[in-house]
């Protein structure tokens, strides 16, 4: 009588602890990589809900990504290609914002992925974390990386010269110009003309205020700093941080300067960088043109451009830049390297798939080889039957990756933040922008030398 | 109290039985394995992580490091000579308070109104869960209204501003750091004063009519009888809001960092935003968040303290006269 009761008390005391738990299904295989498979829903900062990124224990080769895209690629392409890989292999898609929460703090643990897809804002982070696999042992996938464009692979490779990551694409930036505006207010007919007109920030702006005289100032040059602030990191001539020191590039206090002077003279829109004005403005009269990537056409433009599709023209702008990009790496903490691997090899320099993937989506693909052979066969509807592929084609050559490093995505951040929306703005000086950014930046990061 | 005379007078009833029915076990050890899951949980996620946190302030674990090396109090005094922690500290304050004052004010003002037998209000069930929705909806969704309703320069608010001539040119709200403070405070006022009248309600209603009663035949007014009867009898009620309204208004996360993440000029960068951004952000200093949680633990007993015990003060020497 008596055990029975101890019994029954002690099952109610675990049913209790593990329905608490959520998690009751993995708690009796006894292995040792367990896995936590268990669906959670959680929410992103705007409240929009995904799925908790999980693990699939032993034998299952977890891929944890911020981008639709990998499912896409790995699903309907590598297991396409190869369907007896006798693995399974798992994905976690997680928003952007909340990628890094999500893996930093299993990052280095038995808990983390086996492959991690890594932001451009953020890739120099992991890569720089001594915590990723070197993918210099693996002969084929270096071979194959040879006719990987150089910045692709500079970005991907920690300073030591370990190349960890590598990607299937690049991302060049160019402006977006509506053909139809051009015409009517500048009497600008051509790309070429167009590139020639705003070859540089001097003929950029003389431009905007043409436009602005042409238009009774019914028209803004671009809609935003988010225009002019991504071209104009870029092209600095130095990363954020050397030797464990800010560095302030002249290119910042210019671009301080470009963005006063068109929002005091009323040639920007001023509307918050993909706020709701930014995005409406695609399908309204009111702005020229937007500086964006490979991926910005697809993503942003196009899905909310349905009224003026057609119209758009893409040129390279004042200055060649890129924007954006997505590594792959592999954690040492995987068990399944080799594996992660022949995915990795496959993903970023198959010449077939990146020539497929090329052809149904009209990515820009980080193989020279391939980009070289395909970029003849585009007519892009959307700009008016443009070659799209051939004009960043073009502007890949230019592309410096060295200035790319781990403290980008906080920085940049604080800069646009604390001195370039508050001085473009005309709310502080100048000094009282680089003061309030570089007090950010020492409270962020102790150990750098700021000043 | 309740409790432990209920269990006497079981004891004196089961003393009285025929010893057949004495001999029944004792089954209070029961108890113990009902309240154990909330005590695992309670050592293993507060506990324990409140304790580690206080560790983890005296270390320089930041970054990828896995280990902790001791620092004394180093961390405490950098987060001291912090000017933005110094900043973020006094702009918590300041929400609070243009939050807090006419809160409550709004709160004492509903809960007499509904509670007023004169008055006699018709509907204010109606009213009282209406009052209440805003406190439903997730923060996350209020921040994504507001962000739209503010915004700028194609916001509802701007435009119907603009259409009706009360400005000219658009107003960029959460440029400025006097309007960005006010449309926090003021969310966090709308989402909160329906919940904050409705515990000052049950205090209302928790008070004997008969008081009331008697000071009608006294011929007191309904004035009379809310500042001399239900004022005095709500203070430990009072209390309560004031201190929970504290405790939760020390933490504020959600809204501002929602809204505008934390500027402009770092105007609405809150206690908690600093130690989220210490923590998850930049170099991911956890050591510089985990002693700011402590300073935001020990600010929040010190405060809490300091009012419970000045209202007890008052009362003792209320009582004495």
């Amino acid at each position: 009588m008596l055990n029975k009761k101890w019994f029954l008390g002690l099952a109610t005391m675990s049913a209790l602890t593990l329905a608490a738990c959520g998690n009751g299904g993995a708690a009796d295989e006894g292995t040792v990589d367990e896995g936590t498979t268990d669906e959670e829903v959680v929410e992103t900062e705007d409240g929009e809900e995904f799925e908790a990124p999980t693990t699939g224990g032993e034998g299952v080769l977890d891929v944890w990504t911020f981008t639709d895209e990998a499912s896409t690629m790995i699903n309907d392409y590598y297991l396409e290609e190869f369907p007896d890989l006798g693995y399974e292999i798992n994905i976690s898609e997680i928003p952007t914002e909340e990628f890094e929460t999500q893996l930093d703090p299993v990052f280095g643990t038995d808990s983390a992925p086996d492959v991690i897809f890594a932001e451009q804002a953020f890739v120099k982070k992991y890569v720089e974390s001594g915590m990723l696999v070197d993918l210099g042992q693996y002969d084929d996938l270096v071979n194959g990386a040879e006719a990987t464009y150089e910045y692709v692979k500079e970005i991907g490779t920690q300073e030591d010269t370990t190349f960890v990551m590598n990607s299937w694409q690049t991302t060049p930036g160019a402006f977006f110009y509506r053909q139809d505006l051009a015409s009517e207010y500048l009497g600008i007919e051509s790309p070429e003309d167009m590139q020639a007109a705003i070859n540089d920030w001097d003929g950029f702006l003389e431009t905007a205020r043409e436009l602005k005289e042409a238009s009774d100032g019914s028209v803004y040059m671009v809609s935003s700093r988010g225009d002019l602030n991504h071209p104009y990191y870029m092209s600095r001539e130095q990363g954020w941080v050397v030797d464990g020191e800010l560095v302030i590039d002249e290119q910042l206090y210019e671009l301080l300067d470009t963005a006063k002077t068109m929002v005091d003279e009323g040639l920007m829109m001023d509307a918050d960088p993909q706020g709701e004005e930014y995005f409406a403005a695609m399908n309204g009269d009111e702005v020229l043109g937007y500086s964006l990537p490979t991926w910005g056409m697809h993503f942003w433009l196009k899905p909310n451009a349905d009224e003026t599709a057609g119209n758009w023209r893409m040129v390279t702008g004042p200055t060649s830049y890129f924007r954006g990009g997505t590594w792959i790496g592999i954690t040492q903490t995987s068990d399944m390297q080799d594996e992660a691997a022949d995915l990795i090899q496959w993903l970023t320099t198959s010449e077939d798939f990146m020539t497929t993937w090329a052809e149904d989506t009209g990515d820009v693909v980080s193989n020279e080889n391939v980009v070289e052979s395909v970029r003849g066969d585009y007519e892009e509807e959307f700009l008016g039957g443009q070659n799209h592929y051939d004009a960043f084609a073009d502007a890949i050559p230019a592309i410096d990756g060295s200035i790319i490093t781990e403290y980008d995505q906080t920085i940049s951040g604080a800069f646009d933040d604390l001195a370039l929306t508050p001085y473009s703005k005309g709310e502080i000086t100048q000094e009282e922008a680089i003061e309030a950014f570089k007090l950010e930046v020492q409270n962020l990061y102790p150990n750098l030398q700021v000043d | 109290m309740a409790t432990s005379t209920e269990t006497t007078t079981e004891k004196d009833v089961a003393e009285k039985r025929p010893r057949n029915l004495a001999k029944r076990k004792n089954t209070d050890k029961w108890g113990y394995f009902f309240v154990a899951p909330f005590f695992v949980f309670f050592l293993i996620f507060n506990f324990y992580p409140m304790f580690y946190t206080i560790y983890l302030s005296f270390t320089d674990l930041a970054g990828w490091a896995t280990e902790a090396n001791f620092v004394g109090l180093q961390n405490y005094t950098t987060l001291l000579n912090n000017q933005l922690y110094r900043n973020s500290v006094v702009n918590t304050f300041i929400l609070w308070v243009i939050n807090f004052v006419p809160q409550i004010i709004l709160a004492f003002l509903l809960a007499y109104w509904f509670t007023n037998r004169r008055l006699n209000l018709k509907g204010t069930g109606f009213f009282k869960s209406m009052f209440y929705l805003p406190n439903i909806i997730t923060a996350a969704s209020v921040a994504l209204i507001f962000r739209s309703l503010f915004s700028y320069p194609r916001g509802p608010l701007n435009l119907i501003m603009l259409d009706w001539g009360l400005i000219s040119t658009p107003v960029d709200f959460y440029r400025s750091v006097f309007s960005t403070r006010l449309i926090v405070s003021f969310i966090q006022f709308w989402m909160w004063y329906g919940q904050t009248s409705i515990v000052l309600q049950a205090g209302i209603l928790g008070i004997d009519d008969s008081l009331f009663d008697a000071a009608r035949v006294d011929g007191a007014t309904d004035w009379q009888s809310f500042t001399k009867i239900t004022m005095p009898l709500m203070k430990p009620i009072t209390l309560y809001v004031l201190v929970t309204s504290l405790i939760g208004g020390l933490q504020i996360f959600d809204i501002p960092y929602l809204l505008t993440g934390g500027g402009p000029a770092q105007s609405v960068e809150t206690m908690m935003i600093f130690i989220y951004k210490q923590a998850f952000q930049g170099g991911r200093n956890l050591n510089i968040a985990s002693t700011a949680s402590v300073f935001l633990l020990i600010m929040t007993a010190v405060i809490s303290l300091f009012i419970f015990n000045s209202f007890r003060e008052r009362s003792t020497k209320k009582g004495a006269r």
